[in-house]
């Protein structure tokens, strides 16, 4: 009967199916011309509205799927038939999944088969996606309309969801002290993936057992509160402490303890007689904090996620507890030890406080050590050079003869940390390395918005038109260089304390 | 075939069902009666588990309602004023919906129904008359041969003429189908029901076959000698009381035409005649609800 059923709203809704799916279509058009035409505003901007458009449509019509065997209702002509109801119940989740979801999985199959990519790369990739796009956006709105009987009841329960959201996190915010304060502290950290991946099993428990027990009890009124209550915990998991999410993260480890030998101390500076340095703003103040890391292993990347800086006065108790800055240090040869200044914003209003004082620093590091996985090279000018774990790249210069331009598509979840320059082969000159790390240490392979690809450039400078800056590899050594692309992949997670000894600011702020 | 004890439901602190106990023989053709808002729409909503009594239990085929599943709605009709067919759907394309979840579906009786009340089939139900909506409601409740067809308030809103063409239908196809009508209109019910039972305000004030009804309930009217005649305490059987000039009338809800004479006379001086009058249905109706609200208030 699911299939009769099916066949009953596919007859009903094939009008508002073929809209999105255009728009899906549409979409997908764009984003592959986008891939052809260099940085289209308007098309920019016209994916940006399709693709609002498109969940926002999409949304919409799942919740129109239900409301064609309305739950809540007591006038439904479906309640007095033989229906089943988890046959029905498996019909909307079916046919939203195949017929509002299966346009956007039938763009994604299509482009990464289209760009070349290995079957089981796509298919996976679009399958990782379709979940991650059910959990997040189908569920929930299958939820929300097995609760209502019209999209007018819906969207009201939509605005008085997002009103409560809003309150709550003007509370919040207040509870806190005010704007500016980071609630999730996985929130722009390679961790963060943990907490989505929660969140995503709370919406999936959430929503399918009140999915279940809706369609099942027809209990409008109790659905309502479990749904509500789904929604509340979901609020509360931007409070998740740090230490289980990393202690999670370390279990996870592909190499665990690689970084083992990885020593990270307090530098002492003849010059500075081991003093922190700072610089002194109006609305901050800035500590730079002289760390030497030993024992990394060479081709290495060390990534602070989190630095969490304690300041204690003599006694040990605490003057400012706060984040340092992002940590990023590189390790290409065997030379020891490696310095950095890790940057620490102060309030002012602290910063007085400490400067007339000896203080003591501690820093705990949660780390993450990356590890050169591949090399690419790849020639100046270059079309479709496809290079496994990075992706599909073209090469070119730019209209202002300035740059390199290399644009790539990478199916699914693309790289998070690379260090890419150009080499001069023949001398094995290089230009200024750039490294990006954004990491995601998700295993997953999903890239759920805008689509199925993810599109990245990268800008290799030879010429500096001012004449300011004199490149190594410069525009007659092009035709003899190469880009060299060196990817890095996480492989340990391991935390480290940095203790410095008592020390005055203000005394340090005349070496500075 | 369906049988309610104690039955409440409560809608935050206003009852609409009081202790309700009912019974519905199979084979009957019962109809529920009561004004508006007395609790009949309630009562059946919980038969058919559209919503669940706050207390008692209501069986239905034998099962509680709270239970009935696809097995026990392959053999019950429901057709209600309000009901809400898929409006986008015409009408054959939700007969050929309906079709393959009733394995008893009767094609040709589904031909001969539509043909009678001349429903459209390529027109879409949304743009139907209400009074086509319902007689497609009962279109798609009658040709699968349910034992049990229930139908909630089905001629609010039609024409005599629809209505007229609806008992027809309805008549046509009874056969030993149990029905169960639920009406405000007693002139709506009169000549088809077998059994009836009044509701008011949520609680069941009776049910009988209907004819042991008329035979009970009989209006008498008495004239006396003179007006304002000694009448001792009057039988709480006698309701719905009135005097004008030097004539009593009052219903007997316990009619016996034995000792009729001296039982009134016993209690009523100056007697001078008593005549029985036979009352309609919707005339024992309006006495009988009458009583209650007086007694209630």
């Amino acid at each position: 009967m699911i299939w009769h059923m099916f066949k009953k709203d596919l007859a009903l809704m094939w009008r508002p199916i073929l809209a999105v799916g255009s728009i899906q279509l549409a979409f997908t058009v764009i984003q592959l011309r986008l891939q052809s035409v260099d940085g289209s505003a308007v098309l920019q901007q016209l994916s940006q509205v399709l693709l609002w458009l498109w969940l926002m449509a999409s949304v919409i019509l799942a919740i129109t799927v239900v409301h064609q065997d309305a739950v809540p209702s007591t006038k439904q002509d479906w309640l007095t038939r033989p229906v089943r109801r988890i046959d029905l119940l498996a019909e909307k989740l079916l046919f939203v999944f195949l017929m509002v979801q299966g346009p956007s999985i039938l763009t994604d199959l299509v482009q990464g088969f289209a760009n070349g990519f290995a079957v089981s790369q796509t298919i996976s990739a679009t399958l990782a996606r379709a979940v991650v796009v059910f959990l997040a956006l189908t569920l929930p709105a299958l939820a929300l309309g097995s609760v209502t009987e019209s999209v007018t009841e819906a969207v009201v329960l939509v605005l008085v969801a997002f009103f409560g959201v809003f309150a709550f996190t003007m509370i919040a915010i207040g509870v806190a002290g005010g704007y500016g304060h980071q609630f999730d502290p996985t929130d722009f950290t390679g961790e963060g993936w943990l907490t989505n991946a929660l969140r995503f099993f709370l919406l999936f428990i959430g929503g399918g057992f009140a999915l279940l027990f809706q369609y099942q009890a027809r209990k409008t009124k109790q659905t309502n509160i479990l749904l509500g209550s789904t929604l509340l915990v979901l609020l509360f998991s931007q409070f998740i402490p740090w230490k289980p999410v990393f202690a999670v993260q370390k279990v996870l480890s592909p190499a665990p303890g690689l970084g083992k030998n990885v020593a990270m101390t307090w530098q002492m500076q003849p010059d500075t007689d081991g003093q922190a340095a700072h610089s002194q703003g109006q609305t901050e103040n800035r500590l730079f904090i002289p760390l030497s890391v030993t024992g990394a292993p060479t081709d290495a990347l060390l990534k602070a996620d989190k630095s969490e800086v304690s300041i204690s006065d003599q006694h040990g108790t605490r003057l400012y507890v706060g984040t340092g800055e992002d940590v990023e240090i590189r390790k290409d040869t065997a030379k020891e030890p490696l310095s950095y200044k890790q940057t620490v914003q102060v309030p002012p209003h602290i910063f007085q406080r400490l400067e007339h004082q000896p203080v003591s620093v501690n820093i705990m590091y949660s780390m993450t050590l990356f590890k050169l996985k591949s090399s690419y090279a790849l020639r100046v000018v270059q079309d479709g050079q496809r290079m496994p774990g990075w992706g599909l790249c073209h090469s070119r210069i730019n209209e202002n003869q300035t740059a390199i331009e290399v644009s790539c598509i990478q199916i699914g979840k693309g790289p998070t940390c690379a260090t890419v320059f150009l080499e001069h082969i023949p001398s094995g000159d290089r230009n200024p390395e750039n490294t990006a790390c954004y990491p995601d240490y998700s295993p997953f392979k999903d890239r759920p918005i805008p689509d199925v690809m993810t599109r990245f450039k990268l800008v290799l400078p030879f010429r500096d038109v001012s004449g300011l800056t004199k490149y190594p590899v410069d525009a007659t050594r092009l035709a003899d260089s190469k880009i060299i692309i060196r990817r890095y992949e996480p492989q340990d997670h391991f935390t480290r304390i940095v203790a410095s000894p008592l020390l005055s600011i203000r005394d340090s702020a005349s070496n500075n | 075939m369906i049988k309610t004890h104690d039955l409440s439901k409560t809608y935050r602190s206003c009852g609409a069902l009081r202790a309700l106990s009912l019974k519905v023989a199979e084979g009957s053709a019962f109809a529920l009666v009561g004004a508006n808002g007395a609790g009949k729409t309630t009562l059946i909503k919980i038969l058919v588990n559209l919503i669940q009594a706050s207390s008692g239990s209501a069986y239905v085929l034998g099962v509680d309602s709270r239970q009935l599943s696809p097995q026990q709605f392959r053999r019950i009709g429901y057709v209600s004023e309000n009901q809400e067919l898929p409006g986008r759907l015409t009408v054959s394309g939700y007969l050929n919906y309906l079709r393959p979840f009733y394995p008893d579906w009767d094609i040709a009786l589904e031909r001969e129904i539509t043909q009678r009340f001349k429903l459209p089939g390529d027109r879409k139900i949304n743009e139907l008359s209400h009074g086509m909506r319902v007689k497609m409601a009962l279109a798609c409740a009658l040709p699968y041969h349910p034992r049990l067809l229930i139908l909630d308030e089905p001629f609010s809103g039609l024409d005599p003429l629809v209505r007229d063409e609806f008992m027809e239908g309805l008549a046509a196809q009874a056969g030993d189908m149990t029905v169960l009508i639920s009406s405000h209109d007693l002139g709506e019910v009169e000549g088809f029901a077998t059994d009836i039972a009044f509701v008011d305000s949520g609680r069941l004030l009776f049910q009988e076959p209907l004819e042991t009804l008329t035979d009970r309930v009989q209006q008498i009217k008495v004239t006396v000698e003179r007006q304002s005649t000694r009448r001792d305490a009057v039988p709480e059987t006698w309701i719905d009381i009135q005097e004008t000039g030097n004539v009593l009338t009052f219903v007997d809800t316990q009619f016996s035409e034995f000792d009729l004479g001296e039982r009134i006379r016993s209690r009523i001086d100056g007697v001078r005649d008593i005549e029985v009058q036979p009352m309609s249905l919707r005339a024992i109706f309006t006495s009988i609800s009458r009583a209650t609200r007086s007694v209630q208030e």
